[in-house]
């Protein structure tokens, strides 16, 4: 029987993209492995990626078009008068109201190729093309981020082992992030301190040095008194702020409306807990932030909330990543991360 | 859900609960209590189908003020014993 072997990768919209060695006996797909060669994900998948060969293969997974008839039911139609059909809608749309009448949306779970030959498809058309997960999820933080420190590459995950303190921010890596959790513990089992706010008791919460819970909708005014409580002790870095920092002064003014009984006020964080993250976060670094493109991001202030957590930067105490991590300020952590591979 | 704002409810875990928004309800999805939550805070997975608690339902309109991010986790609710038996 033939056997071949091909390589692949997980197109379930998750951002670590899983490298994957497919398994193919006669022209059908039987297994699917990770591939250790894969510098990121080295090998180790999830289980919402291996059963990618039941769900290719799935008796209920769609095969042939649909369209509704009048009694509301589904029938099977044929290609051919399915593409006929969907041409003529786009068409006269756009006869009529113009291309941008049109929108292509890709949801999410599919990716890989198609979305990238939908969006070549938008663009010869003239329509947008809008890319799953991007607008209900990313874009809010990305804006955010954006706004405070301009476009930036994010660090390399293993960064991450050099932090002494992480800050998970809203997020559960260790349920839904296998390959951050890893390095996290590595930073861990080397001295750092762990932080969490959640209003889930998440594992990381469990295992963290302090955590707390935070009323959702309120980050924003928690990231707020954090900088008033770094600020207000002096344990900002002059130097990083004076190269750096744009507006400073009345970032500093802004923060001090936020002292940390109003915040615990509008957080549910207590006091204590607010100046004891500011002094391990300030003090115990390199620090780094882990927040998730959902999370806080998922309010209707979440832009705000994102930028007033990256305003954190500001105190010099950190570098983040949108993303995942971020770690000391030099670039001997590069090969400090290397070395420890 | 937690335990106590289960009580607090007259809830029980495995139920039929109704939660609603000033948008919408989602009607006979199951109640899950643990201890891993803020009492004051619910929370429900994602999902197209009305059962697994789809939240498009419960948010507004409304997105971020740039950035259009929707409020998934900042929507107010209420939770009550399913109308439905199903």
């Amino acid at each position: 029987m033939p056997v071949s072997e091909a390589y692949s990768a997980c197109v379930l919209s998750c951002p670590d993209t899983c490298a994957y060695v497919v398994t193919v006996e006669n022209g059908r797909v039987v297994r699917v492995r990770g591939d250790p060669r894969h510098p990121y994900t080295l090998g180790r998948c999830c289980p919402k990626g291996y059963p990618h060969v039941l769900r290719t293969y799935h008796q209920h997974r769609l095969r042939h078009p649909l369209s509704r008839n009048e009694t509301g039911n589904f029938v099977r139609i044929a290609w051919d008068e399915a593409l006929d059909e969907t041409a003529e809608w786009m068409r006269e749309a756009k006869k009529r109201y113009g291309p941008q009448s049109v929108g292509i949306y890709s949801g999410s779970g599919n990716d890989g190729m198609p979305p990238r030959l939908a969006a070549r498809f938008a663009n010869a058309f003239g329509c947008r093309m809008m890319p799953g997960i991007v607008e209900i999820c990313f874009e809010g933080p990305y804006e955010g981020a954006r706004s405070n420190v301009g476009p930036f590459p994010p660090h390399e995950l293993s960064d991450c082992v050099d932090s002494q303190c992480i800050v998970i921010w809203g997020t559960d890596k260790f349920e839904s992030s296998l390959h951050t959790k890893q390095v996290i513990q590595q930073a861990i089992d080397r001295g750092a301190k762990l932080i969490v706010m959640d209003p889930r008791r998440t594992p990381h919460a469990k295992m963290a040095d302090t955590y707390t819970t935070i009323r959702p909708g309120t980050d924003a005014a928690l990231a707020l008194g954090i900088a008033n409580e770094i600020i207000r002790r002096d344990l900002y870095d002059h130097d990083f702020v004076n190269k750096h920092v744009l507006v400073f002064e009345e970032y500093r003014t802004r923060a001090a409306e936020y002292d940390k009984e109003r915040v615990s006020e509008i957080t549910w964080v207590e006091p204590d807990t607010i100046e004891k993250i500011a002094v391990a976060f300030a003090t115990h670094g390199p620090a780094l932030t882990a927040t998730a493109p959902a999370g806080m991001n998922h309010y209707t202030n979440g832009t705000w909330a994102a930028r007033t957590v990256h305003s954190l930067l500001a105190d010099g105490v950190e570098e983040p990543c949108l993303r995942q991590n971020a770690s000391g300020h030099s670039e001997t952590s590069w090969s400090e991360a290397w070395a420890t591979g | 859900m937690h335990p106590d704002t289960a009580k607090h409810l007259g809830l029980r875990h495995g139920q039929l609960v109704d939660t609603e928004s000033r948008h919408g309800v989602v009607r006979a999805v199951e109640l899950l209590l643990t201890d891993d939550i803020d009492p004051r805070v619910v929370w429900t997975s994602d999902g197209w189908w009305l059962h697994d608690g789809n939240m498009n339902i419960f948010t507004q309109d409304r997105h971020t003020a740039f950035g259009h991010t929707p409020g998934f986790n900042s929507v107010l609710v209420r939770v009550v014993e399913s109308s439905q038996t199903e």
